[in-house]
């Protein structure tokens, strides 16, 4: 069962590996609405060069997206806090610069824990604050204290903070916004709309420690405060995409297409990815990952890199398969050869 | 209370409903579905629950922008809380 899109997901996610030349695409509206389920359409419009206004659309707020986070770390690290970016906010800004990859829904930030309260009072000096935009009466709405409280408690992140800006060239993608109308762009009776959205962390993942982050964080690309290290982003980008994929039915591509470039850049520090994994027994959570990576870019990963994630746990708890039938939209074959 | 179409319409009304029998949420939504297609003005669902059963229900409404973060936890030998 092949719904046809996945050869050229598949296609477009090798171009974002490199971003250089033209991809033909027969583009059918089929086709695009798979990709935008799928959070890459972007990619379509930047291989093939065809105009879209989604695309252009998409570019404006990313572009205030990035001011706005440009502005942000400035007033972290003037005010003392040690901020580090990841995901999309910072690996789009770095491989697609001016473009965007669809809509980026925020800016993820990790700061130490003993940062949190200075952080707060940096995001509410410049208007942030735990609210959202209320689709049925389009308006923002401030979280419940009671909400943000019962997200902190169980979360190790801060429940995100939002602001709303109306940038006046946002009127030249009145049309598209109106039609894309969901996070964070939207339509209220004033016009097209942006909502900024900060998610703070003070860790990444439950059972992770921060340390090794702090340690080997490097120069953001935004031009102030830090982020995630090449092999940081690799083998952390995998390993929670795959855990997202595989438990809670997560579709995007979107990941693998700012990690890739991670990958291809030659940046990669292979024995942090292999020292980490062992620490975290990863195994089969980056595995798969880390070897489809290797598929869309033939030689960017090292061999002995893939086997060491391989023998980091005999543990299969966490082993569900390739898990790209569900991302590409096709049944995986029965393995036969496993019975040969 | 359901009106039939061609009704005067009602002035608006809001209904709360509290489930603890999970098995009657699935026909609960069909039944929005329905209302909301032919009736409703609007539906606001308010759902409680671990991160990983809102992940789901939201999941079923096939927006796969919708910004929901999960508890994750990553160790590679370790069984799932979520």
């Amino acid at each position: 069962m092949s719904s046809g899109h996945a050869q050229v997901a598949y296609d477009l996610l090798q171009w974002s590996g490199a971003r250089s030349g033209t991809l033909e695409v027969d583009t059918t509206t089929d086709l695009a609405t798979f990709l935008r389920g799928r959070g890459i359409d972007s990619l379509l419009h930047l291989a093939s060069g065809e105009p879209s206004p989604r695309q252009d659309a998409y570019d404006v707020v990313w572009n205030h997206q990035v001011t706005s986070t440009r502005h942000l770390l400035e007033e972290l690290v003037r005010g003392g806090v040690r901020a580090v970016t990841f995901k999309g906010g910072e690996l789009v800004a770095r491989h697609y610069g001016d473009h965007s990859l669809g809509l980026i829904a925020d800016l993820d930030v990790l700061v130490p824990r003993n940062q949190i309260e200075i952080t707060k009072q940096v995001l509410y000096q410049l208007g942030f604050r735990h609210a959202t935009f209320d689709p049925v009466d389009r308006c923002m709405r401030d979280r419940d204290c009671r909400d943000v409280a019962d997200i902190e408690l169980h979360h190790y992140e801060l429940a995100p903070f939002t602001k709303v800006v109306r940038p006046d060239d946002l009127a030249s993608v009145a049309d598209a916004a109106a039609m894309i109308d969901r996070h964070p762009l939207h339509v209220d009776d004033q016009g097209p709309l942006i909502v900024l959205q900060v998610d703070v962390h003070h860790n990444v993942a439950a059972d992770a420690e921060t340390e090794g982050f702090f340690e080997r964080a490097v120069p953001s690309t935004h031009g102030v405060a830090e982020t995630f290290s090449h092999a940081d982003n690799v083998w952390f980008n995998l390993t929670r995409h795959y855990n997202e994929v595989a438990l809670h039915d997560q579709r995007s591509l979107r990941p693998f297409a700012y990690t890739l470039p991670e990958i291809t850049c030659g940046a990669v520090d292979w024995d942090v990815v292999e020292k980490v994994a062992a620490e975290l027994c990863l195994g089969p959570t980056l595995w798969y990952f880390l070897a489809f990576c290797s598929e869309l870019a033939p030689g960017a990963v090292p061999p002995t890199t893939l086997d060491a994630i391989d023998a980091t746990t005999t543990s299969r708890v966490r082993d569900w398969g390739w898990q790209l039938g569900k991302l590409f939209d096709f049944r995986e074959t029965f393995p036969r050869e496993g019975f040969s | 209370m359901a009106t039939n179409k061609g009704e005067a319409k009602a002035a608006p009304a809001s209904v709360s409903v509290s489930l603890s029998d999970h098995n009657a949420v699935s026909a609960l939504l069909t039944s929005i579905r329905g209302i909301a297609q032919e009736k409703a003005d609007s539906v606001r669902i308010s759902v409680r629950g671990s991160s990983s059963a809102v992940v789901e229900l939201l999941g079923r409404f096939k927006d796969p922008e919708l910004h929901v973060s999960a508890v994750l936890t990553l160790r590679g030998d370790v069984p799932t809380l979520e």
